[in-house]
C-alpha cells in the first residue's frame, strides 16, 4: 500500500482541510507556549520548528504517518547495516564510518568497526607523513599542495568542510595546502598546473567506482604535468597519487601505489562518504584530531537518532516537517540559508544529499507515487541571498520554506577594536536572521512599518505590501566547530532518510545520473569523427555539427 | 678585580678562565657545567684547571648569592646569556656587594636588553650599570678570539663605566687600542647586524650555488674570483649545506622577526633563513634523486656532524636534518666525527636506524654512497682509491665543497658537490 493510501495520510490531508488551511503561520505565533511547544534542543544544537505551519495536533498525526511507515524499524535495519538500498542490495553504512574505535557493529558476522578503524590508521599515518614533511616529491622537496580530484560526492563534502572550517586548519611546518578540482571541463585543473610546483604536489584521486570519468579525465591530466616534468612513472605514482576508492583492483591498474591505496566500501554512498577515506583532505588540512571531532559530532547525532524516541528525535522532526510542507502543504522549494560565511558551500552540499537522494518518483518496490517527492532545494549565504533571492521569498508568487542556520558565538575571543568590531558584525548578523524568518513570517506592509502604527491603511501601497506565510526552521548552534558541523551534517542525512522512509523510496542509489553519461559517451565519439552527424535528434546533431566546424577558428576577442 | 660569571656556555668558560689568567678574582656559578663542558676547545680546559687549582676561579652557588655572601665589592657580573641565568640575577638584586657592579652581557638577545635588565632589576641602584659587549668568539679559537681580539665593541650607557671596562679589558688590549664605546642599544645592533649580515652572505652565495649548478659552472672558482674584489673580500662566502651553532642561527631568527613587526619589511631575513633550510635538505635531496626516492635500507655514510671544524657542537647541524630525512625514509646511517662522538651516540640514542663509529673508514665500510658535511681537516684530502673501493655506488656528495672533483672523478667516483655538480675539467 502507498504512503498516500493509508489511513494516517487521509487524517492529514482533512487536518489540513479543517484546521490548517485558512491560518497564516504568523497567527499560530501569537501564543506565548510557542517557542516552548516546537523547539527541540540536543547538545547544545537548537531547532526551532515554530515558524513552521504545525500544530501539536499536526505533530500527533505526522508522528503517527511515521508510525505507519515503520519509520521505526527502518533506523534500526540503517543501524544495523540491512541491505537497505535494495536496488543495489547492500547497506547504508555511513554511520560506520564514524563509530569510536572501542565499538563493534557485527554486519554478515563481521565486525567492520575494525577495517573503518584500519582506514582511520593508515589516514593518520599519511597526514603524519605529509605534516612532519617526510612524503618528498619526485626531486626530494616536502610536499606542499595537496590537490583532492573527485567530483560530487567525493568533493562536496570535503570541500565543505575544509573551507568551513578552515580556521581550524593545522599550521604545519611545511605549510600544506589543500585545493580541490572537480569538474571535467579542465577549467580548474589548469589553474592548478598555472599556480603549483609539480615537484612539491600530491593528487588524491577520489572515485569510488575508480572509472569516474571527470576525474579520471583531470587525473590524466595531472598525469601528464607531473610526467612533462619527471619522466619516471613509478617515481611519479609512488610520491604523487593517493587513491580512495572501492576497487583496488582498478586503482592498481592506473598506477596508484599499494601504499597509497586507501579503501572505499560498497556500502558507503558517495555523497555519505566525507566520513570515510573521502575525507583525506580534511584530515590532512585540519589535522587527525579535528577529523576525530567531526566524526564524534555526527556519531552523537546517530546515537540521538538511532535511540531517540520518535516525538523527541530532531532528525525524525525535520524529517516529517519537511514532508507536512512538501506533500500537504504544496510548498515546492526549500532554501537553504546560512547566515555563516564559513558555511558557503553548506547549500552546495545539501543540494546533492537532498535531491540526488530523494529526487525520484518510485518506491523501493518500483511503483510509481502519487504525490511529491524531493523539493527544489537551493541556498546561499543568507545575508548575501537578502540581496539576491529573498525578493521572490518576500513578494513572487512561489511558497518557498527556509532553514536558517546561524552560530550563537563567533568572533568571541577577539578584544582588539577590530575584533569588537567583528564581534558587531556577528550581531548584526543574527538581527538580519532572526528579522527575515519573522519578515517572511508575518509580512505587511512598508507603509505602516514606516508610519511606526498599526492602524491599517485602506489603500497599502501594492509595491511595499508583503503577504508574509513563508515558513521556516532556525537552527542554532552554539559556535562553528568540528564537532558542531559533523552534527549539523549528520542531522541532515538522517532527516533525508526519514523522508524517503515516508516516501517509500530508495535515498542510497542515483539511477538517475547514468542515462546522461551512457549518451555522452555516444555524443563524444560523434564529435570527434570528422563527418558531419545525423545519429541524434535534429538539434543535437546540429550543434554537434557547428562545434566541429568552429573549434579550430579563432573569434572575436580571441587570446589564443 | 672581583668578577663574577654567570652561565654555563662558552663565553662564560672563556671569560672565567680569561679573566682569571690575568690575575683577577673570579666566582663562577655554574662550575660543574663548566668543568664537563667544552673539553675539545684547545687549551681551554687546561687554562680553567689551573685557575682553579691555584684559587682564583672559585665557584659560588646560587644560594650563596642569596644569603648576601657574594663576594664583596664585586666589580664586574659577566653574563654569558640573560636568559639562563635571570634566576641568579634576581638573587643578586638586593645584595650591597653589588651596588657598584657593572653587569656585562656578552650574548644580548635583543635590542634594548641591557636597558630593560637596568630597570627591571637594579631601578632604585644608582651605581649599577648594565653594559652589553658581544665579544667575537669562536669555536675552536675561542682563548685567541678572548686574549687577542680584533675588536671589542662595548656598549656603555653612562660614562662612569667607561674607565672601568677600559681596565677589565686592559690586558687584552695592549698592541693597538682596539676599545671601541657605543651605547648598549648600539652594541646589541651591532651584534645581531653582524650575524644577519653574515648569514645574508652565506645564503647568497647559496643562491649562486643553485644557479651555477644549473649553469655548468663551478661556484667555487666564481667564489674565489668575486673575493678577488677588496670591496667583498674572502670571508663567509663558501657555499654549502647549510650554517648551523646556536648564535647565528638564533639571532638571524631575532632579527626576522623584529623586522618582521614592520608592515614594510620585505622579509629579506625571512629568505636568508628559508634558503639555509632549504641548504639543509640539499644533500639530502641530491641523495633522493641519485636512488630515484628508493633510500629504504640503503646504509649512507656520513662525515663531519659539527657544525663547524674545531668544535662537539651539534645544535642546529646539517648533519641533524640529513640524518633525520634520512632515516625517516628507511636508509641506515653510519655516521663519523671527530669530536662530537658522545653528542651523537646521545643524539640519536633511540634510532636503531644511525651508528656512531670511531673512524672515517668505519663509516664507509658497506656503504653506498658518503656525505660530507663539516669541513674537517682529516677529510680534505682522502684515500680516494679506498672511497672507491668500499662505496657501493662510487659516489660522494660533498656539502663542503672540499674535495677535489677530478681526483675523484679520476677513482671512479662520482661527484656531488654544492654549486659544482656537473663541473669536470
Amino acid at each position: 500500500m502507498k504512503i498516500s493510501e493509508s489511513k494516517e495520510w487521509k487524517q492529514l490531508t482533512s487536518h489540513l482541510l479543517e484546521d490548517i488551511q485558512g491560518i497564516k503561520v504568523g497567527e499560530l505565533n501569537d501564543l506565548k507556549s510557542r517557542f516552548e511547544d516546537f523547539s527541540y534542543e540536543f547538545d547544545d544544537l537548537l531547532i526551532d520548528f515554530s515558524k513552521q505551519k504545525v500544530t501539536s495536533k499536526t505533530r500527533e498525526l505526522l508522528l503517527s504517518l511515521a508510525e505507519a511507515a515503520n519509520l521505526k524499524s527502518s533506523i534500526a535495519a540503517l543501524s544495523e547495516g540491512k541491505p537497505i538500498n535494495t536496488t543495489e542490495n547492500r547497506p547504508a553504512l555511513h554511520t560506520a564510518c564514524r563509530l569510536p574505535a572501542s565499538v563493534e557493529l557485527v554486519v554478515d558476522q563481521i565486525d567492520i568497526n575494525l577495517a573503518v578503524q584500519e582506514e582511520i590508521s593508515k589516514i593518520d599515518k599519511m597526514v603524519e607523513k605529509l605534516s612532519n614533511g617526510h612524503w618528498r616529491g619526485y626531486s626530494g622537496k616536502p610536499i606542499r599542495d595537496i590537490v583532492n580530484l573527485g567530483v560530487g560526492g567525493s568533493d562536496l563534502g570535503p570541500l565543505l568542510v575544509c573551507e568551513a572550517l578552515d580556521e581550524f586548519k593545522v599550521d604545519y611546518p611545511n605549510n600544506i595546502r589543500v585545493h580541490f578540482a572537480s569538474t571535467m571541463d579542465g577549467s580548474q585543473i589548469s589553474d592548478i598546473f598555472n599556480t603549483l610546483n609539480p615537484e612539491t604536489t600530491v593528487f588524491v584521486l577520489v572515485s569510488k567506482s575508480f572509472s569516474t570519468i571527470d576525474t579520471l579525465s583531470n587525473a590524466a591530466s595531472a598525469k601528464a604535468w607531473l610526467m612533462s616534468n619527471c619522466p619516471n612513472e613509478a617515481l611519479v605514482d609512488k610520491q604523487h597519487f593517493i587513491g580512495v576508492s572501492v576497487s583496488a583492483e582498478k586503482m592498481g591498474e592506473w598506477g596508484i601505489h599499494p601504499d597509497n591505496q586507501l579503501r572505499l566500501w560498497d556500502w558507503v554512498g558517495g555523497r555519505y562518504s566525507l566520513w570515510s577515506s573521502v575525507g583525506l583532505t580534511i584530515a590532512i588540512k585540519l589535522g587527525m584530531e579535528n577529523f576525530k571531532l567531526l566524526l564524534s559530532g555526527a556519531h552523537s547525532i546517530d546515537k540521538h537518532f538511532f535511540e531517540t524516541e520518535l516525538s523527541q528525535n530532531l532528525p525524525v522532526l525535520m524529517g516529517l516537517i519537511g514532508v507536512w510542507n512538501s506533500n500537504f502543504l504544496g510548498v515546492p522549494a526549500q532554501a537553504i540559508l546560512p547566515y555563516d560565511a564559513r558555511l558557503k558551500y553548506l547549500p552546495n552540499y545539501l543540494m546533492q544529499l537532498e535531491m540526488e537522494s530523494n529526487g525520484k518518483s518510485v518506491t523501493q518496490g518500483g511503483e510509481s507515487i502519487d504525490y511529491d517527492s524531493c523539493p527544489v532545494l537551493w541556498g546561499e549565504v543568507g545575508p548575501n541571498a537578502q540581496h539576491a533571492f529573498y525578493q521572490m521569498m518576500h513578494q513572487g508568487t512561489r511558497k518557498v520554506t527556509s532553514d536558517f542556520i546561524a552560530p550563537i558565538r563567533r568572533f568571541s575571543k577577539e578584544d582588539s577594536e577590530h575584533g569588537k568590531s567583528l564581534q558587531e558584525q556577528h550581531l548584526l548578523t543574527l538581527a538580519n536572521c532572526f528579522a527575515q524568518s519573522r519578515a517572511l513570517m508575518t509580512g505587511g506592509s512598508l507603509d505602516e512599518l514606516a508610519s511606526n502604527s498599526s492602524e491599517k491603511k485602506q489603500f497599502p501601497n501594492p509595491h511595499k505590501f508583503y503577504p508574509g506565510d513563508q515558513t521556516s526552521t532556525t537552527i542554532l548552534i552554539p559556535e562553528l566547530n568540528p564537532y558542531t558541523l559533523g552534527q549539523l551534517i549528520a542531522l541532515y542525512e538522517h532527516k533525508v532518510f526519514v523522508m524517503a522512509t515516508i516516501w517509500g523510496i530508495n535515498p542510497f542509489d542515483q539511477w538517475g545520473v547514468e542515462l546522461g553519461k551512457i549518451m555522452a559517451n555516444e555524443t563524444l565519439s560523434e564529435l570527434k569523427n570528422a563527418a558531419s552527424t545525423e545519429k541524434f535528434d535534429n538539434g543535437t546533431n546540429t550543434l554537434i555539427n557547428l562545434v566541429k566546424e568552429g573549434i579550430g577558428k579563432n573569434g572575436k576577442g580571441s587570446n589564443s | 678585580m672581583n668578577i663574577i660569571v654567570m652561565g654555563e656556555d662558552l663565553n662564560a668558560k672563556v671569560a672565567a678562565s680569561m679573566l682569571a689568567s690575568v690575575g683577577n678574582q673570579v666566582w663562577v656559578t655554574s662550575e660543574e657545567s663548566l668543568l664537563t663542558q667544552f673539553n675539545s676547545e684547545p687549551g681551554l680546559t687546561e687554562l680553567y684547571q689551573r685557575q682553579k687549582s691555584c684559587g682564583r676561579i672559585v665557584s659560588i652557588a646560587k644560594s650563596e648569592l642569596s644569603e648576601k655572601r657574594a663576594p664583596a665589592e664585586t666589580d664586574f657580573v659577566i653574563i654569558s646569556e640573560t636568559s639562563d641565568v635571570i634566576a641568579e640575577i634576581e638573587c643578586l638584586r638586593d645584595s650591597s656587594c653589588v651596588s657598584k657592579s657593572i653587569f656585562v652581557i656578552l650574548s644580548p638577545s635583543r635590542i634594548g636588553e641591557a636597558i630593560g635588565l637596568k630597570q627591571k632589576f637594579f631601578k632604585d641602584y644608582e651605581e649599577v650599570s648594565v653594559a652589553c659587549i658581544p665579544l667575537l668568539i669562536r669555536e675552536g679559537r675561542a682563548l685567541e678570539d678572548f686574549s687577542r681580539p680584533e675588536n671589542i665593541i662595548a656598549g656603555i650607557d653612562d660614562l662612569k663605566s667607561l674607565a672601568k671596562v677600559e681596565s677589565l679589558f686592559h690586558p687584552f688590549n695592549r698592541v693597538t687600542n682596539v676599545l671601541k664605546f657605543v651605547s648598549t642599544k648600539e652594541a646589541e645592533f651591532t651584534c645581531f647586524a653582524g650575524h644577519a649580515m653574515l648569514a645574508t652572505r652565506l645564503s647568497f652565495m647559496n643562491e649562486m650555488a643553485s644557479l651555477a649548478e644549473r649553469t655548468d659552472v663551478d661556484i667555487d672558482v666564481v667564489r674565489q674570483c668575486i673575493g678577488l674584489d677588496p670591496r667583498i673580500g674572502q670571508e663567509y662566502l663558501y657555499p654549502g649545506c647549510g650554517f648551523g651553532g646556536k648564535a647565528l642561527e638564533q639571532n638571524v631568527k631575532r632579527v626576522a622577526t623584529q623586522l618582521r613587526q614592520r608592515n614594510d619589511d620585505l622579509g629579506l631575513l625571512d629568505i636568508v633563513l628559508r634558503i639555509n633550510d632549504r641548504q639543509k635538505e640539499l644533500l639530502f635531496r641530491k641523495i633522493w634523486k641519485f636512488f630515484n626516492g628508493e633510500l629504504e635500507n640503503k646504509t649512507i655514510a656520513i662525515w663531519g656532524a659539527a657544525f663547524k671544524p674545531g668544535t662537539s657542537n651539534i645544535n642546529d647541524a646539517p648533519c641533524l636534518k640529513l640524518i633525520e630525512l634520512l632515516t625517516a625514509q628507511g636508509a641506515l646511517v653510519k655516521v663519523y666525527d671527530v669530536q662530537a662522538s658522545s653528542k651523537l651516540i646521545d643524539y640519536f640514542k633511540k634510532v636503531d636506524s644511525v651508528s656512531v663509529v670511531d673512524s672515517s673508514l668505519k663509516a664507509i665500510e658497506r656503504a653506498e654512497v658518503l656525505a660530507i658535511c663539516t669541513e674537517w681537516k682529516e677529510f680534505w684530502s682522502p684515500n680516494y682509491k679506498l672511497l672507491a673501493e668500499h662505496l657501493k655506488s662510487k659516489t660522494i656528495f660533498d656539502g663542503r665543497n672540499i674535495l677535489q672533483p677530478q681526483l675523484a672523478e679520476q677513482h671512479g667516483l662520482k661527484y656531488f658537490g654544492i654549486g659544482r655538480n656537473k663541473v669536470t675539467r
